[in-house]
């Protein structure tokens, strides 16, 4: 019993971690086409928009994660305003232009706040069973990646916002010819991607030591999660999670983490060998049979 | 009667090559009116010109008695027009049905079975309209510019592709909604088409307007046939 507990959890953890990480890329990278190798720092900016609002305003954690989602909101509006929106498909140009961004936000926390800041304390409790404890933030983070992916597929599968945005993705011409100020609809989703990305800062905040590089720890696991997911990435992302989370938990609970890590890459590139269109493809290829 | 679209002496100019050379044309509410002409007349530069594609290096193009030459494609189609490109422009990931909810956002009164009914494409209202026949796309097409009751629909080349039979039953579709009150300004090459459906027609040749009138009148006359035989 203890042993398949601790197996669950290990891969809750690994499922929640890998769409967490994956959202806001899902959105931005997933449906929008901007590889965006900042993803990280924006991750960044909702961790230290969490924790700092915290420490210098003494707000309850929820109101403070609530703040880091804002000022990444804001963050991205001003990024995509200023950068993003000229880079719209432009994939490669994206690739320097994020990468940049990158650079420059990482450094910038460096310099501001130097090379690591007092984190917050991880909330609720841990629970024993056997010679286990575990945290029960870490369960909740699980249950929360699932509400959040749930309510991101019906937005963007079930919504008329939902429509307008893939619609104007897909062809911006010809939403155009309906009369849909298509700046807006881009920037509108860029800032529910960032968003998102300020969502997962924002909760990984207080389990993590909050340093500039901190969002390095998201960029792999989020890339891998989205190509894993394939072409429509709401549908995609929780079949990909759950595949890519088990490998690792599987590998890991035999060998050690970073076997894990290989382990999961190398699936990866089976994955995009097997299913070029990844798991989204499958499922829709399946679905319409 | 006073004219629902006015381009009052427009040109365009891409370098030292001038596309549209002063061109004037006055369409009245109710007309389907073609814009004819053999390659390289111009019809597609000035096509984009009153769509919002590209801006005018001069002259002034009005809609209902404004000034609109400045304003981009969604802010004319707000104004109340609607635009079908050549190449069928639908969302082809989107079923029929969300491609026409997506487009009517006016006409909330509208019975989206009559449309589909009218249109042919009741039977395939929830296929995805990347799977749909060319003819089918084009009409679907035709029904995205038309669904929230436009006063002014641009049509470019609406027949292209289609067959005899997919080219007559598109004439009726056009001729139905100008019943109902929509003026057309097509660009197109078919002359069937154009008898079917013109009410007037106005010639492009190098950039400039040739003749305008009816189309016995633009039929019959000498010139038009020299440029279509390349005779000038």
């Amino acid at each position: 019993m203890v042993f398949l507990f601790n197996i669950f959890y290990q891969f809750g953890d690994s499922l929640a971690f890998l769409l967490l990480a994956a959202i806001g890329l899902a959105v931005i990278f997933g449906m929008m086409k901007i590889i965006n190798l900042a993803h990280g720092e924006f991750i960044t900016v909702g961790a230290y928009g969490t924790v700092v609002s915290g420490k210098v305003f003494n707000l309850p954690l929820p109101i403070a994660m609530a703040f880091g989602v804002v000022i990444t909101i804001i963050f991205g509006l001003i990024l995509e305003k200023l950068i993003i929106r000229y880079l719209y498909g432009r994939p490669l140009d994206s690739v320097v232009a994020t990468w940049g961004i990158s650079l420059i936000v990482s450094q910038s926390f460096l310099v501001i706040f130097g090379p690591s800041y007092e984190g917050l304390q991880t909330p609720m409790g841990n629970f024993q069973l056997g010679e286990f404890s575990y945290s029960e933030y870490r369960i909740f983070l699980i249950f929360i990646a699932l509400i959040i992916l749930f309510l991101l597929y019906y937005l963007f599968m079930k919504t008329s916002f939902g429509t307008l945005a893939r619609a104007t993705i897909e062809n911006p011409s010809i939403s155009s010819s309906m009369g849909v100020d298509v700046k807006n609809v881009y920037t509108i989703t860029f800032a529910i991607g960032a968003g998102l990305a300020g969502v997962t800062g924002a909760l990984y905040a207080p389990t993590m030591t909050i340093v500039p590089s901190i969002g390095q720890a998201f960029i792999v696991s989020a890339f891998i999660t989205v190509v894993t997911a394939g072409a429509s990435p709401f549908v995609g992302l929780v079949p990909a999670a759950a595949f890519l989370g088990t490998v690792q938990t599987s590998v890991t609970f035999f060998y050690k983490s970073t076997i894990g890590l290989i382990a999961i890459l190398c699936a990866v590139i089976l994955i995009i060998r097997y299913l070029p269109k990844g798991f989204s493809g499958l499922i829709l290829k399946t679905r319409s049979k | 009667m006073a004219s629902i679209l006015e381009t009052n002496s427009v040109t365009k100019k891409f370098g030292g090559f001038t596309a549209v050379d002063n061109v004037s044309l006055s369409v009245n509410p109710g007309e389907v009116r073609f814009i004819i002409g053999p390659n390289g007349a111009g019809k597609s530069t000035f096509f984009k010109l009153v769509i919002g594609f590209h801006t005018p290096n001069s002259g002034s193009i009005k809609y209902k008695d404004q000034n609109i030459e400045k304003l981009k494609l969604h802010e004319r189609i707000n104004l109340g027009m609607g635009v079908k490109f050549q190449a069928p422009s639908v969302f082809s990931e989107l079923t029929v049905l969300e491609n026409l909810s997506l487009a009517n956002n006016r006409n909330n009164s509208l019975n989206v079975n009559d449309l589909l009914n009218d249109f042919d494409l009741i039977s395939e209202k929830n296929n995805l309209a990347g799977d749909l026949s060319h003819g089918k796309k084009q009409w679907l097409d035709i029904a995205l510019s038309t669904i929230s009751k436009p006063d002014l629909v641009f049509l470019d080349e609406p027949t292209a592709g289609l067959s005899v039979d997919e080219t007559k039953i598109t004439g009726e579709i056009v001729k139905n909604l100008n019943k109902q009150g929509i003026t057309f300004i097509v660009v197109g090459h078919d002359m069937d088409f154009v008898k079917q459906t013109a009410t007037k027609v106005s010639v492009l040749h190098l950039g400039k307007m040739f003749i305008e009138g009816s189309i016995e009148k633009v039929l019959s006359d000498k010139g038009v046939n020299d440029i279509y035989l390349g005779l000038s």
